[in-house]
């Protein structure tokens, strides 16, 4: 029987696992250690090196050293996390011909998943190291969070570094996949995955037969330890220009040696409640004189400063409850992923929202890999001992007239899956319909993901809304998706299986995937706000035509000049509200308005 | 089929996994009324299904090896020593399984599902054992048939703990990762397919809110099928009611046999009701029955049954009194003959006019809980026994007509419902059902509506929804609909024509405005 690894390609760190027999071995590289830094440098000579040891030398080979490729991997050029990462990385990111991004090494360029690949190619080594025999086959995990795109260029990067990845699992589906593997359970856990790059949280069901059930997932793929490293950084840099007035974000070296510091300065933080950043000779004056940086971080300090990132954290968890319908209390385990959750403060965090102490029996850097490497095992098995029910993380659908994404299937569907909807044309005569997929949550279909695309022609002639066009979507167990387009009429078919990132470039609708549910919100509130605006509006103009007509009716009495006084302070403090574009409060105005225009009215009829 | 031959009374055979058998709904009724002692009549009277239905699922049953016979099957029914309650008008029925079975073909006893599918699909060359092809493909092709509880094989009262057992067994069974790098063939997208509809049960049933919904759905839509077809099809009752004439007849000419040719019974043997089976017969159980039943265990059942039929009939009136009877006087022969034949018609009088009271109770019995489906049965047979009872009959019109409108109502249910799911077109063949009964400009519309949006046939939307329209002219609504008909209908004239008159009816309304602008372009 062919031996599957499993691999957790993490965006700081990696790990191999293998199951041998019934025991779970999270196999040691050459250091001896159990994980293995995502690093990937080329040297002057040229020669790669991966691991700790292109770890060692980022600080002397800062531009030629690549670090957390996996916040690049199936990104479009243009996109805002690209940009980002143009600005923060010590390496050279050039845009690609596809519109994706490369990687300037020394003389020449990568493409992303040519990186991860040199990363995913040390991993395998590590494993035939061990097993004393080559391994072809590994199931290898990634950000429950990733869209299609993402996990096709992540299965690229394992076909370039001659792995055959069987199956791509989510990483917090991994974790509790190794959390409960042979344990005969039957619970609801939540596994809170924050890691170097990305946050992810998973519901999931355990139960009879060791099925592996995913309720719902969601997360944030840029929100993880490289973050709260920046705000270290950000916080040595702003005090180094206050003190010297110079920038060291512009000196490659020394931002890379800030890193490094921010980084094991954190670390230390979670042990220690005081640290000290010691930077010497950090940058030259340029009048042949060194500047050194030291300064002191308490731990204190270190919480108040990424005291937000974890906020953001717990607004996903609730997001994640919302969406497996579940409270709190009904989640009885909390699994802690990935090594910030070392971090007190965010056990603390965890403990308050979920009202419960996490659990700390599995290994927060080894429980993904073990996890792909039980999965591994279980699908190539002739005895399968467990079974996983994964869900699709973005809702998946085609762009209908008006440039407006139909959903076919949603968010947090258990896999594999089918759904079908009926579609109309759109202008008289079309006799071509062309197919857009996308993948997303913005009802905008240019703020979803693209995944590809293909044209339906022989439609018949008829006026617009004639033609039926049936369109199904199908996600099968390998994860494939595949859009087929009929002419309900003809019978008339095309289908497409959405495979590859790259190919899929033409008439490229950009990629706002991971921010499309804060634009969501946001636009939700604009929308709310104009609405009620308008409304208020309205109502305001219909209350001052009455004006005058009230004025005759209640001539002097006392009450009538009262409500008068009322009405015109409300629409005073209406108008207000709108300027100062506080939604609640036009909201309740609209109210407030609403009433005193059918009191008016009132006496308008009467009198 | 020694089976299903005449006064054999029926029930599940032991040991048998009805979940293993592609059963139908209607089959599974059936099924669920088989006790070991009630006759196809009365399943029929409890089921609302037809005669040739219940022939059929037990014909099919029976093929499957699903059937056994009750060990308490009655002797022969003479000779027998008479007994005078022998077949008293209690609430018991004879069997009469025979009935239709004479016309009924041979059951053929090949495999259950074997007509919905190519038994050569089971041949595909693929790494599954036959038997798991066959449960595939047994379950593949019934999936519009079965509901979420059927799919899942679990009673409809599982509570959530259950529909997860159930569903993970499944998950088991059906999940294409079981079969990883196997060669499924044309299996792989069937699994797949099986796979998500068992999620999708298991989604529906595990949510509070979606399980309540879909209940009230399942079973009015179970309710209504039930009551529609008592209601359009009347034979049961009838046939029901000529076999109860029958029987009273031949019971009372048993009576009097028995008056003539033996002394009457110093003690009748008191017995508790639904016993007479037992009783009739003294034979000992067959041994090699491990369903011997005692009288207490056919109590039982019987009791159970009656709760089952819906129509608890109400406990058989006392035994027949035994009146004193005449000694035998052969010199007044003639004078005996027509004493015979009027203590003949008045004990069949008595006996149908007991039989007519025991159903009139039940019909009111079930009406008081609005069962409609049995009270209009039990009232139907009543009215068949008593067709002169002119009181009975109106009431029976009253009955049917409130049964109609009710059925409205629930088909009036089941369309909101499948329009929530978008299945539109579904929805207009309900609210098409309710306008039956309730034919209100709202269900007109709600027709029209569905139609249009179901993208299904445009000329009928519009009459649909003209009918609602000239039902109450001043709705905005139902012009709107008619109007957005015409519109689709490529009419722009008359589209224009019903906006028109909507935005005289409630001129501030956008989407009017909207549609009659659109409307109007078109025209030009």
């Amino acid at each position: 029987m062919e031996r599957v690894i499993g691999i957790d390609l993490g965006t700081t760190n990696s790990c191999v696992s293998i199951l041998e027999g019934d025991v779970p071995i999270v196999i040691t590289n050459r250091g001896g250690y159990k994980t293995t830094p995502s690093v990937v440098a080329v040297t002057e000579a040229g020669k790669r090196l991966v691991g700790h040891i292109a770890k060692r030398q980022a600080i002397t080979n800062a531009e030629n050293t690549v670090y957390a490729a996996k916040r690049l991997i199936g990104r479009k050029w243009n996109s805002p996390q690209v940009k980002n990462s143009i600005m923060t990385s010590s390496y050279t990111i050039v845009e690609g011909p596809h519109n994706d991004v490369r990687i300037r090494l020394r003389d020449k360029t990568y493409s992303v998943p040519e990186v991860s690949s040199m990363v995913l190619q040390e991993m395998k080594v590590i494993a035939e190291d061990y097993l004393g025999e080559p391994v072809k086959k590994a199931v290898v995990t990634v950000p429950a969070y990733f869209n299609d795109n993402q996990r096709q260029a992540t299965k690229d990067a394992g076909a370039i570094a001659g792995l055959d990845v069987i199956r791509i699992i989510n990483e917090p589906t991994a974790a509790a996949l190794a959390y409960g593997f042979g344990k005969d359970l039957d619970r609801t856990v939540a596994v809170y995955d924050l890691g170097g790059g990305t946050f992810d949280i998973s519901i999931l069901e355990i139960g009879a037969h060791g099925v592996f059930k995913v309720i719902s997932t969601t997360g944030d793929t840029f929100l993880g330890g490289e973050d709260f490293d920046a705000r270290i950084i950000d916080w040595l840099v702003s005090g180094f220009q206050q003190e010297h007035g110079i920038d060291l974000r512009q000196d490659r070296m020394a931002l890379q040696r800030l890193r490094d510091a921010a980084e094991k300065a954190k670390c230390e933080l979670s042990a220690t409640r005081d640290t000290e950043i010691n930077l010497p000779f950090i940058i030259s004056t340029g009048r042949n004189e060194a500047l050194h940086l030291q300064r002191a971080l308490d731990r204190a300090t270190l919480e108040q400063l990424t005291a937000d990132l974890v906020e953001r954290t717990v607004e996903i968890c609730r997001q994640a409850l919302a969406d497996a319908r579940l409270g709190v209390t009904e989640i009885e385990d909390v699994i802690l992923v990935g090594g910030m959750t070392r971090m007190p403060a965010v056990q603390h965090t965890v403990a308050t929202f979920f009202k419960r102490e996490p659990n700390k029996s599995v290994h927060p850097d080894e429980v993904v890999a073990i996890g792909a490497g039980i999965q591994g095992a279980a699908l190539v098995r002739e005895k399968q001992e467990m079974i996983l029910l994964d869900v699709t993380p973005h809702a998946l659908g085609i762009m209908t007239f008006g440039s407006h994404f139909e959903e076919l299937i949603p968010q947090n569907t258990t896999v594999p899956t089918a759904r079908t909807k009926t579609f109309t044309t759109s202008r008289d005569d079309q006799t071509a319909v062309k197919i857009l997929v996308l993948q997303g949550e913005s009802t905008r279909a240019d703020e979803n993901e693209l995944l590809g695309e293909f044209i339906l022609t022989g439609l018949r002639r008829a006026a617009k809304g004639q033609v039926e066009i049936e369109v199904t979507f199908e996600i099968n167990s390998d994860g494939i998706v595949s859009v087929q387009a009929k002419d309900l009429e003809t019978g008339q078919a095309q289908s497409i299986q959405v495979t590859a990132t790259s190919g899929l470039t033409q008439d490229e609708i950009k990629n706002m995937m991971s921010s499309a549910q804060d634009y969501m919100v946001e636009r939700r509130t604009d929308e709310r706000f104009e609405a009620s605006k308008q409304e208020a509006e309205t109502l305001i103009a219909e209350i001052e035509r009455l004006f005058p007509e009230i004025e005759r009716a209640v001539g002097s009495a006392d009450f009538g000049r009262d409500a008068l006084a009322k009405a015109r302070s409300a629409v005073e403090r209406t108008r207000k509200a709108i300027g100062n574009k506080t939604t609640d409060e036009v909201v309740q105005q609209v109210e407030q308005l609403g009433r005193t225009l059918r009191m008016f009215k009132g006496v308008v009829t009467r009198g | 089929m020694a089976l299903l031959d005449k006064d054999r009374r029926l029930r599940l055979a032991d040991g048998v996994d009805l979940r293993a058998l592609p059963l139908t709904p209607e089959d599974a009724f059936v099924l669920s009324h088989l006790d070991g002692t009630a006759s196809e009549s009365e399943i029929a009277l409890a089921t609302g299904l037809d005669a040739r239905v219940i022939r059929r699922s037990l014909e099919k049953l029976n093929g499957l090896g699903a059937l056994a016979v009750s060990s308490s099957n009655p002797a022969p029914r003479s000779p027998r020593p008479p007994s005078s309650n022998s077949i008293a008008p209690s609430g018991t029925f004879k069997i009469h399984v025979g009935a239709v079975i004479e016309q009924a073909a041979t059951p053929k006893a090949h495999h259950p599902a074997a007509a919905l599918y190519d038994p050569a699909e089971l041949d595909e060359p693929v790494d599954l054992d036959k038997d798991r092809r066959r449960k595939v493909l047994d379950t593949y092709y019934r999936l519009s048939t079965l509901s979420h509880y059927e799919l899942l094989g679990i009673e409809p009262s599982a509570d959530k703990k259950a529909v997860k057992a159930a569903y993970f067994e499944l998950v088991n069974d059906f999940h294409p990762d079981r079969y990883f790098g196997k060669n499924l063939g044309s299996f792989k997208p069937k699994l797949e397919r099986l796979f998500a509809r068992v999620t999708e049960a298991h989604d529906v049933l595990t949510r509070q809110a979606a399980r309540e919904e879909y209940d009230k759905y399942l079973s009015s839509v179970q309710r209504t099928q039930a009551l529609d077809r008592s209601l359009t099809d009347a034979n049961i009752a009838a046939g029901e009611a000529e076999r109860l004439k029958r029987e009273i007849q031949e019971q009372v000419q048993l009576e009097q046999k028995a008056r003539h040719s033996y002394p009457p019974p110093a003690h009748v043997p008191s017995a508790p009701p639904f016993t007479q089976r037992s009783i009739a017969t003294p034979t000992p159980p067959p041994v090699s029955a491990n369903h011997s039943f005692r009288p207490a265990d056919v109590d039982a059942r019987r009791r159970a049954l009656a709760r089952k039929l819906g129509v608890s009939l109400p406990p058989p009136a006392a035994r027949v009194p035994s009146s004193p009877l005449p000694q035998a006087d052969f010199s007044a022969r003639e004078a005996a003959t027509a004493d015979l034949k009027r203590r003949y018609e008045e004990r069949v009088v008595e006996l149908r006019s007991r039989q007519v009271q025991r159903y009139v109770s039940a019909s009111e019995e079930a009406e008081s809980r609005r069962d409609f489906v049995s009270a209009t049965n039990a009232l139907r047979i009543a009215t068949s026994l008593a067709p002169d009872d002119a009181a009975l009959s109106s009431r029976l019109r009253d009955l049917e007509a409130r049964a109609v409108a009710g059925l409205a109502d629930s088909y009036v249910e089941q369309g909101r419902y499948e329009e929530r799911e978008g299945r539109f077109l579904e929805a207009a063949v309900s609210y098409r059902r309710a306008s039956r009964g309730k034919p209100t400009p709202h269900v007109l519309e709600r027709i029209a509506h569905c139609l249009y949006s179901g993208k299904g046939d445009l000329r009928e939307a519009a009459d649909f929804a003209k009918r609602a329209r000239d039902a109450a002219p001043d709705d905005v609504n139902l012009r709107l609909t008619l109007g957005k008909i015409y519109f689709e209908a490529g009419m722009k004239q008359s589209a224009a024509a019903e906006f028109e008159h909507a935005q005289q009816l409630s001129p501030k309304d956008d989407t009017i405005k909207d549609w009659l602008r659109r409307a109007r372009k078109g025209e030009a």
